[in-house]
């Protein structure tokens, strides 16, 4: 999975982008806000991030915000860095979906990217769930409402006022295919009609 | 303020290897660091001072948890309350520190690199 680093330390950057493809994540660098809201405009961002708040441009925060306010973006998880303990709450009310303290242990962070993965796993399923039923629905053809028949010969008027056969009315509004064949009364009541 | 190489290691699972780029990396961009926070002390810029002393905190603190990323912390609360009557000292005594944990490093490094 792609994940998108923005942080303004080359040290911390270079750390965190050989233990992330230790644990078989492709890194996305970024040095400053501006530079990380640029990747995340490109056609396929990465759905996990590890922002640091404080960083040139656009700090972690804003970046946070502006994600948030992004619809095309409203799935991506979010880890926020802080070297402050007391920004928690505000990270976390920024739209941040977990929270780190500077200086952490990388177990920690591989064990909070994990969660991360399973849950953007977890919306990735559920999105290609939605399409799929979406376009099931969009090819399924559903009869439904007050149709006018003919009370003799059985013909449907359809919304362009030319009266149609029932098969080929139903074969155009639903599912249903037709196999033709004889019931045992028209049967009867042809035979006779042809021996008479 | 003790620095050692097996410190950094152990925070990386022994991976000698990256605790030398870590450290190449850092005596690259440190000095450049310490400019701004030398600049914007020199200027009386408070903000500037807090934001330049946090990024230079920031990449020290990847290695070592007392001495220069104590005071630089220091500097950059010095910037935050605008307490830049403070600055001066703190700067020595960060340059000071930077200056013993550059030293050991290129012990540990054995690098012949240029300084600040």
């Amino acid at each position: 999975m792609r994940v998108l680093i923005a942080d303004d330390d080359a040290v911390l950057r270079h750390a965190l982008k050989k233990h992330l493809a230790s644990w078989k994540y492709t890194s996305v660098m970024a040095s400053d806000g501006k530079q990380a809201w640029k990747v995340l405009q490109s056609p396929d961002p990465p759905p996990l991030a590890v922002v640091d708040w404080n960083m040139p441009g656009i700090d972690g925060v804003d970046l946070c915000r502006e994600i948030r306010a992004t619809p095309s973006l409203a799935t991506m998880y979010l880890i926020l860095l802080t070297g402050n303990q007391d920004q928690k709450v505000a990270g976390l009310e920024s739209g941040a979906d977990d929270y780190i303290t500077k200086p952490f242990s990388w177990d920690e962070l591989r064990a909070r990217l994990h969660i991360g993965s399973r849950i953007v796993g977890l919306q990735q399923t559920l999105a290609a769930r939605v399409d799929e039923l979406q376009a099931t629905l969009a090819h399924v053809k559903r009869l439904s409402g007050l149709l006018p028949i003919c009370a003799y010969c059985k013909r449907i008027r359809n919304n362009q006022d030319y009266w149609m056969q029932v098969e080929q009315y139903l074969a155009e509004h639903s599912e249903a295919e037709f196999s033709h064949g004889i019931c045992p009364e028209c049967l009867q009541t042809q035979l006779s009609f042809d021996e008479s | 303020m003790t620095w050692t190489p097996a410190l950094l290691t152990d925070r990386l699972g022994g991976d000698e290897h990256l605790v030398r780029e870590l450290i190449d990396i850092f005596l690259d961009e440190y000095p450049a660091l310490l400019r701004a926070v030398r600049a914007s002390a020199a200027s009386g810029d408070s903000a500037a001072l807090r934001r330049s002393a946090h990024a230079l905190r920031g990449s020290i603190t990847n290695f070592i948890d007392d001495g220069p990323t104590v005071t630089a912390l220091a500097l950059e609360r010095a910037g935050e309350d605008s307490r830049l009557e403070d600055a001066a000292r703190l700067l020595g005594q960060l340059e000071r520190e930077i200056d013993a944990l550059v030293a050991a490093m290129r012990t540990f490094h054995g690098a012949d690199r240029c300084g600040s």
